[in-house]
């Protein structure tokens, strides 16, 4: 069974986590292919993690936390940020496609944010795959 | 194995009693394979001790100071050879074959050097495809004169006649253990005499670590780092320095102070030679035992103290504060690039 | 590796009244997963709960499959602990908000729940119990700021007699703002007379401890156990031996403008700022004390309590408290000043009886103005905001002046009236004798007397009038951003302390067990400073119970010694200064560390391990649902 791209999303649980359930009581639906993985924050969020989804398989990933200046945790939500624009410029020197990963943030409440950002995203991927990216 | 080597030194009673007969002498053999010749030296370094070596080894091979030919190698018996130390990576035809015939040799094969160990700075060619990197390297590099495009091909025929061939190239640099299973690891750039020597003595103790590394320590370079205390407990950095970009006071941190240092990732062991010269540390001597990958392990470090301190909201300030670290990549791999997750990655596709 | 070698896992499956297995085919699941699967209608239910409970002994690890943890941990939490099974060996699968709920296609569906599940099942291989802990909480409270909120607050709390109260007040008196004005709108009590009582109570009560001339410098700590150092100024006065008898004043040869009365007033150099203050000891300005210069010593002479000593000095010293309330107040917009033009809080001196002219509002020159012109919204452009309370302040003031001067003109310039409730009744009288005059703009000028001119319907206007009154918006008091930065706080756009959330945490900060009320969080009016007082009291007494123990999260992080490389590196990365470098190694506080995980993500050595979120799980799971 082909069911598409695998995703991984690292979910914030206090922003990201939160939003997807409200997706989910709002019955909005998104792709099957993401895969949620719940993190305390988005700082928790290694950069060998993400590597680590692809050597599995995954066809990409996602971190998703809260925005900025209203981490839980404060700040984790930067430092996941600032890991992530070194990560894509070593990914784009490796030669693997820097779109396979992608932060963004998505408040608690924005379900309809989530909603978008992973359609989006899996599409994005849809395509790279298939057009050889 | 290295028992025989400095057996005696351990039981000096029974040194005296022993006859020496070219049959007990430990036999070795030595190659390199994608490697500059430091870890050549490297031997040479450990000076008058080696003398004392010398005398109880055998060396059945040893391309850059013995005349000893490959199909002197395959005579061998199977697993004949006591030890065989390979410094380099692998990265072409020849050197596979080698290497693969001196496993068959070998009773313990030693992975001598960051090249071998990690694929080291040849590693980096990684990054390209081979004609991208015969390109720079024959054609635009800023000391090449080259107006005739003469590049270097597998065959070549010989104005008198008969032809000359080379190795064809591997499309990636490997480290040692990609090849051929390795029993040992001796890191360093190449590594120093003390630690060739502590190598030499774990190995004879029996003691040897889990993950088979000789010779290092399994803390990082900060704990052993002399200007760790100056680290301040709010520690952030705003922008970063090429070393030639700032004048590092001699008793702080360089990483503090904004120059790339990958000592918090990197074994200690190494006298911290690189530092005490106000240098940063290169990662010569390999990640710390629990790390997966040295590069995405530092990267992490790295981009969580850039601007730690006031933390601002501002993602351009953050961006602008990241883009001041020049060629991440070629900095936080610089000699492990082969044996980074990332590599593999990108290789298995 | 995982701390058991035999794991028998069990895989609860939640068909959730159809809501799961409509879109999810869990026979399929069932087949797919290699481990114990039983299937129920509704976990949740009474009869679920109790089939759990009945079959769960027999597994060491549990997988349910349901609804969003969320929602559903605490009670599967409790089943578990009740089977003897530590609850850190179970882990919950998000079946239906994030799957069921969101899938279209139940094939698609399925095979995510497969994977999701597989996650699970791999990373609970590495789940180890983990032992949940209780701390010992301090009671105690410290209160910073002795205005109106902070000694309401501290009452409050202190009716507890086996709790200790700290005042922390950084003036050498208490009372804050409110105790300086004579009337308080809306309703014209007499804010002495009001505040009189509770004021002395404070300093009567056995178990609230005051420390004057004093402030916060330091904190290390969270909710149940803070560590506050303060440091206190000399005040050269002993408040315990002195009586407030005013000998030493008498016998004060220096002569100063009072700031505290706007100059309008001379002090001492050893002076009470205003009539009837509290704690009842005068205070020794130090600068112009003429002891060091000329080795006077008429104010000791004088004294026969021996309560002054020159040898007071600024000391430190530490406090310890389970949790501390922020109120140190507001301050006002500075607005430029005259001869004859006011500031609401100046003229508030002038309005009160124990002020420079004892109530008497009077002109520089003597005078007694026959008319005043009330601006409005003084600072409101530059402050971005309206400060609500002034307008009510003005009518008060209004009220006033007509009583004490039934001739006098007064001339409101205003350009929106925020008067509600019971002040709008205070308005409806004042409209009785003031005029008022709507004007987006204004300027006050003295020159001789005072010309007002402002732009109302009918174009440019000018007002010449005795005095005017500006009424200066309610701004940030300047050393709260000293406090945010102590306390780790945020602040709002506009420069006051930002709450967790102002709708239903209105006195809670982003920090635990720090509290604030009153003109620290915006402009308020008196009574709503000390609702917020009140409650943030209650938020305290409600956390730090006698004999209850605070619970703490064993999710949080921790350091191994022997992979530790002493780089200290996570110790700026903690946002809560839970991590600590001693004897070459860093270590983390278990009680402080909230669990975020950022220090283990950063630990070059790989030396940290988040709890509950360690790599190998994080690992795991990946695996489970990528393959």
């Amino acid at each position: 069974m082909n069911n598409g791209p695998v995703v991984v999303a690292f979910c914030c649980n206090y922003c990201s986590y939160e939003a997807a359930d409200r997706a989910g009581s709002a019955k909005k639906n998104y792709p099957e292919n993401l895969r949620i993985i719940r993190v305390p924050c988005s700082g928790r969020v290694e950069p060998e993690f993400i590597v680590k989804a692809f050597e599995n398989g995954a066809d990409g990933v996602m971190i998703l936390g809260c925005h900025p200046g209203s981490c839980h945790f404060k700040t984790g939500n930067h430092k996941a940020y600032r890991r992530y624009l070194l990560l894509k410029e070593i990914l784009r020197a490796a030669g693997i496609d820097e779109e396979r990963v992608k932060l963004d943030w998505v408040g608690a409440s924005e379900d309809d944010k989530l909603v978008r950002v992973s359609t989006e995203f899996v599409e994005k991927i849809r395509e790279l795959d298939t057009g050889g990216g | 194995m290295l028992e025989k080597l400095f057996g005696q030194k351990k039981q000096k009673a029974e040194q005296e009693q022993e006859v020496k007969q070219e049959s007990q002498k430990v036999k070795t053999a030595f190659y390199w394979a994608t490697s500059c010749g430091g870890c050549e030296e490297a031997i040479l370094d450990v000076r008058e001790k080696l003398f004392d070596v010398l005398d109880k080894i055998d060396i059945l091979f040893w391309p850059v100071a013995v005349d000893t030919k490959y199909s002197d190698v395959e005579a061998l018996e199977d697993k004949l050879l006591d030890a065989v130390f390979i410094n380099g990576g692998i990265s072409n035809i020849e050197q596979k074959e080698v290497v693969k015939l001196l496993r068959k040799k070998a009773k313990a094969v030693i992975a001598f050097g960051s090249c071998a160990h990690m694929g080291g700075i040849p590693g980096l060619r990684n990054l390209y495809s081979i004609e991208d990197g015969l390109e720079r390297v024959y054609f635009t590099t800023p000391s090449t004169y080259n107006p005739e495009r003469a590049l270097p091909s597998e065959k070549s025929e010989l104005p008198g006649g008969g032809e000359v061939t080379l190795p064809p190239l591997l499309p990636n640099v490997l480290p040692l253990e990609e090849v051929i299973s390795v029993d040992f690891y001796v890191p360093g750039c190449p590594p120093l005499p003390e630690t060739i020597l502590k190598a030499l003595e774990v190995l004879l103790s029996g003691d040897i670590p889990e993950d088979n590394v000789l010779g290092a320590e399994s803390k990082s370079l900060c704990n052993f780092c002399d200007r760790n205390q100056s680290k301040p407990e709010n520690l952030s950095v705003e922008r970063y320095y090429r070393v030639h970009e700032k004048a590092i006071p001699p008793d702080k941190c360089l990483l503090a102070e904004g120059v790339i240092c990958l000592g918090p990732v990197t074994r200690g062991g190494c006298g911290e030679k690189c530092i005490n010269v106000n240098m940063p540390c290169r990662g010569c001597y390999g990640p710390l035992p629990d790390i997966d990958d040295m590069g995405l392990r530092f990267l992490s470090n790295i981009a969580s103290i850039t601007c730690a301190g006031e933390e601002s909201t501002d993602e351009s300030k953050m961006r602008d504060a990241i883009a001041t670290i020049k060629d991440p990549v070629g900095t936080f791999y610089r000699f492990s690039y082969p044996d980074s997750s990332i590599n593999k990655l990108v290789r298995r596709r | 590796m995982s701390y058991m070698s035999e794991q028998r896992i069990g895989v609860y499956l939640c068909e959730c009244g159809g809501e799961i297995s409509n879109k999810v085919n869990l026979e399929k699941v069932t087949d797919a997963i290699d481990a114990r699967t039983i299937t129920l209608p509704m976990l949740c239910t009474p009869e679920g709960l109790e089939e759990i409970s009945k079959g769960i002994s027999e597994f060491t690890h549990v997988v349910f499959a349901a609804c969003t943890p969320k929602r559903i941990e605490k009670t599967f939490e409790d089943v578990v602990k009740k089977a003897n099974l530590n609850p850190y060996l179970t882990h919950i699968v998000n079946l239906r908000e994030q799957c069921a709920w969101v899938s279209e296609d139940k094939e698609k569906a399925t095979d995510k729940a497969i994977h999701l599940i597989k996650g699970a099942l791999r990373r609970i291989a590495y789940h180890e119990p983990l032992e949940e802990k209780y701390i010992d909480a301090n009671p105690d409270v410290v209160v910073v700021g002795g205005g109106v909120a902070g000694v309401l607050a501290a009452l409050t709390l202190s009716e507890d007699t086996n709790r200790r109260v700290y005042l922390i007040e950084k003036n050498p008196h208490i009372g804050g703002k409110t105790i300086t004005y004579e009337d308080l709108t809306p309703n014209l009590t007499c804010a002495p007379c009001l505040l009189a009582p509770p004021l002395q109570d404070v300093l009567g009560k056995p178990n609230v401890i005051l420390y004057t001339n004093a402030e916060v410098e330091e904190v290390k700590g969270t909710l149940g156990n803070f560590l506050l150092r303060i440091s206190q100024k000399a005040r050269y006065v002993d408040v315990d031996k002195c009586i407030g008898c005013n000998a030493c004043i008498e016998v004060c040869p220096v002569n100063l403008p009072n700031d505290f009365e706007y100059r309008m007033k001379e002090r001492k150099a050893i002076y009470f700022p205003y009539a009837g203050v509290l704690p009842n000891a005068p205070v020794i300005d130090w600068q112009n004390c003429l002891y060091e210069k000329e080795r006077c010593q008429k104010c000791v002479e004088s004294c026969v309590f021996d309560a002054i000593n020159f040898d007071d000095m600024q000391r430190e010293f530490d406090l310890k408290c389970g949790s501390v309330l922020l109120s140190t107040g507001f301050s006002t917009y500075p607005v430029r000043e005259g001869g004859r033009i006011y500031s609401s809080p100046k003229f508030e001196r002038l309005l009160a009886k124990n002020g420079p002219t004892e109530g008497e509002i009077v002109l520089p020159d003597g005078n007694k103005p026959k008319s005043i012109a009330i601006v409005h919204c003084a600072g409101r452009e530059e402050l971005g905001y309206c400060s609500k309370i002034c307008c009510s302040v003005a009518m008060k003031y209004s009220h006033m002046i007509h009583e004490q001067l039934p001739d006098c003109e007064i001339h409101h310039i205003y350009t929106d009236l925020v008067l509600p409730e019971m002040h709008s009744k205070l308005y409806n009288e004042v409209s009785k004798f003031a005029r008022f005059h709507r004007s987006s703009k204004f300027d006050v000028r003295e020159d001789g007397g005072v010309t007002v001119e402002y732009t109302d319907e009918e174009g440019n206007q000018k007002l010449n009038v005795d005095m005017a009154v500006l009424m200066s918006g309610i701004m940030p008091s300047p050393e709260l951003k000293k406090i945010a930065e102590i306390f780790d706080l945020k602040l709002n756009e506009y420069g006051f302390l930002e709450v967790s959330d102002m709708k239903l945490s209105p006195v809670e900060t982003t920090s635990a067990g720090v509290l604030a009320a009153g003109g620290i969080l915006g402009a308020c009016s008196v009574e709503e400073s000390v609702q917020q007082a009140v409650a943030a009291a209650g938020k305290v007494l409600s956390k730090l119970r006698h004999g209850e123990k605070l619970f703490v999260d064993p999710k949080v992080c921790t350091v191994d010694e022997e992979k530790c490389s002493g780089c200290k590196f996570c110790i700026p990365l903690c946002p809560y200064g839970a991590a600590v470098y001693e004897e070459e190694k860093c270590t983390i506080d278990e009680t402080l560390c909230q669990g975020c995980g950022v220090c283990a993500s950063a630990c070059p050595a790989k030396a940290i391990e988040a709890r509950h979120y360690t790599t190998e799980q994080i690992y795991a799971e990946i695996e489970g649902v990528t393959k």
